[in-house]
């Protein structure tokens, strides 16, 4: 233990050598401004595009979980041999005839807000929002119903088909 | 290894990174007096990265691009406001900034269930009713400012993400209408227009007209995800009513604002460069001052202008650390808004509350640096997560969590399962409570 202390006095002295020795080489280096704030503008930059790259990712991830929830299905309808696609989109979609609706259906038989659907764990539900001439699932008048793939939904006299959709994206 | 399975090494060694490489500016370029208060500025910002990243692992969230933003944001803004003049650690905004960071945390658990936030709204109007009375009632005579002891606080600027609430609140309520004379309306849409309305009166009669543009962009952007959500088509009448509203009252504004207002509107700032266009005179010399890569950190003049650190501080940081850095950190704040885009909110309330809160934020951020650079009138806004102020950085911190939130949403089946969860819990006598 004798022997031990007179070393460690030796060493910590050479330590504080050697760091006072490393502060006079450091204060004295002459870094050019230029480079020094070129270096932390660069890593600032290479930060901004990894947390974009994270972004990404996140993302991609966030779709994945939309697909579990949603079940990836969509809303065909048919007007004057035109037909519409409405991918599902949101966990809350409101189906009528006014411009906020989520789904517009210009269709004077619609209610205003006629019906709202909602998503729970990959399955969709439709309710009935007081609409007049009623909310009608595979031509069954309803308030509330668990919807399934091919129903066929009929608000006023517009027809509305659930189906997966063709070409599901990527993230699946 | 974070909660959504993904690695964000890169992500965490660059945030390190680029807070070291600003200390080592610091270091060889700043006036530093003592070295200790330097080791106490690289401590403060390494232990609040470090203790904010070991946080965040204890939540689930989908997301975490927003927390590295956010830290990476509000460490630059530490370094920034430790540097002002001399170096030495601003205990007041390290504060701040933890403050800050608390808040997000308990602004996006606290918005994140939709479901919760649509039964609990009359709390959130009673909020805003208290916040109205405090203004009113509790204010000192520039009344603005609630004075404790030796704190102060800004109930206005806690009005901002309250009010963003409840316009993503009453978004979800939006085909509940009943008919008032010619109009169908909702209940909470109508509530939402007075509480507006009294906002922007309150705000008029506080005198503090530069917040009104900030209140004026979250309602204007709850109006246009009323009128174009996602799928549905713009009603051309709805667009131009509210349009010529919008014009009409802009134009009695103009025309009614008090004689300083008229008179900023107005100022030559050269022409009156010791009087009412002082300090945007002094902060325009200051960033011709800095150039691109600044004059080194505490080597700057301007700490000595009143209001160097949160009105001018755009300035301040150009002079002192140079236009590239600035720039930089103006970028980062728009890119922080701006991966919000990259995944989009899939529920009304979300979305909305999106849309506000990044409305808010680049109104601030914009009457803020346009006004320092004397683009536009001068308006003594804060810039969002730099200038000093407790209340602005709670409200900042809070509306970062209220996009998380819409980031990492909680959907409906996943409520359910919580509650059946708690239902299952077992009571200590082994039977299953209710």
């Amino acid at each position: 233990m004798q022997d031990l202390l007179p070393e460690l006095q030796r060493l910590w002295e050479w330590l504080k050598e050697t760091l006072s020795e490393l502060w006079t080489l450091i204060t004295s280096l002459q870094v050019p401004d230029l480079v020094l704030s070129a270096a932390a503008v660069l890593i600032l930059d290479l930060f901004a595009i990894a947390i974009i790259f994270a972004a990404r990712r996140e993302s991609r991830l966030c779709q994945k979980r939309w697909h579990r929830v949603s079940n990836d299905l969509e809303l065909q309808c048919r007007i004057a041999q035109n037909e519409y696609h409405y991918p599902l989109e949101a966990d809350e979609i409101l189906l009528g005839r006014h411009s906020s609706a989520d789904i517009q259906i210009k269709d004077s038989s619609v209610s205003r807000y006629h019906a709202v659907m909602t998503v729970t764990g990959g399955t969709w539900y439709i309710t009935n929002l007081h609409a007049k001439t009623g909310t009608f699932v595979n031509e069954q008048k309803i308030q509330q119903k668990k919807l399934a793939v091919g129903d066929c939904i009929r608000l006023g006299n517009t027809h509305l088909y659930l189906t997966e959709r063709p070409f599901p994206e990527e993230g699946r | 290894m974070y909660k959504n399975r993904l690695s964000y090494s890169s992500v965490v060694v660059l945030l390190f990174l680029t807070h070291l490489s600003m200390l080592a500016l610091v270091f060889i370029r700043g006036s530093i007096v003592s070295p200790l208060e330097l080791i106490k500025l690289a401590a403060a910002v390494v232990g609040l990265d470090v203790g904010y990243l070991l946080i965040t692992l204890c939540y689930t969230q989908m997301t975490y691009t927003l927390d590295f933003m956010l830290l990476c944001i509000l460490n630059m803004s530490l370094i920034f406001q430790s540097c002002f003049g001399e170096i030495q650690l601003s205990v007041k905004h390290l504060l701040s900034c933890v403050l800050c960071l608390f808040s997000c945390e308990m602004g996006f658990l606290l918005t994140r269930n939709h479901e919760r936030i649509r039964k609990n709204k009359k709390w959130i109007y009673l909020l805003i009713g208290l916040l109205f009375v405090s203004i009113i009632f509790f204010t000192d005579n520039q009344k603005k400012w609630i004075t404790l002891g030796s704190f102060s606080l800004q109930p206005s600027e806690f009005i901002k993400p309250c009010f963003i609430l409840v316009c993503a609140a009453s978004i979800m309520e939006l085909h509940e209408k009943m008919k008032i004379t010619f109009f169908y309306i909702s209940k909470d849409s109508l509530i939402l227009c007075l509480v507006a309305v009294f906002i922007f009166a309150l705000q008029w009669w506080c005198r503090d007209l530069g917040s009104l543009p900030t209140f004026g962009l979250i309602f204007l952007c709850s109006l246009v995800c009323r009128f174009c959500y996602p799928k549905a088509k713009i009603s051309k009448r709805s667009v131009a009513i509210t349009c010529c509203i919008g014009v009409l009252v802009l134009i009695m504004a103009w025309n009614f604002a008090p004689d300083y207002v008229q008179k900023r509107l107005h100022v030559d700032i050269w022409a009156d460069r010791y009087g009412d266009g002082y300090q945007q005179c002094e902060a325009l010399i200051g960033i011709a001052r800095g150039g691109w890569l600044g004059v080194g950190a505490g080597n700057g003049s301007l700490h000595e202008i009143f209001a160097h650190d949160s009105d001018i501080v755009f300035a301040t940081i150009c002079e002192e650390w140079g236009l590239l850095m600035a720039v930089l950190l103006i970028m980062l704040i728009l890119i922080m808004l701006m991966t919000v885009l990259m995944n989009p909110p899939k529920s009304y309330y979300h979305a909305m509350m999106t849309a506000g809160v990044t409305a808010c934020l680049l109104a601030q951020m914009s009457l803020n640096i346009f006004g320092s650079c004397n683009l536009i009138p001068f308006t003594g806004v804060t810039l969002p997560f730099v200038s000093t102020g407790g209340s602005s950085m709670i409200s900042c911190g809070f509306l970062v969590g209220m996009l998380k939130a819409g980031q990492s949403p909680l959907f409906r089946h996943e409520l359910m399962k919580r509650k059946k969860k708690k239902q299952k819990q077992p009571t200590r006598k082994g039977v299953t409570s209710s």
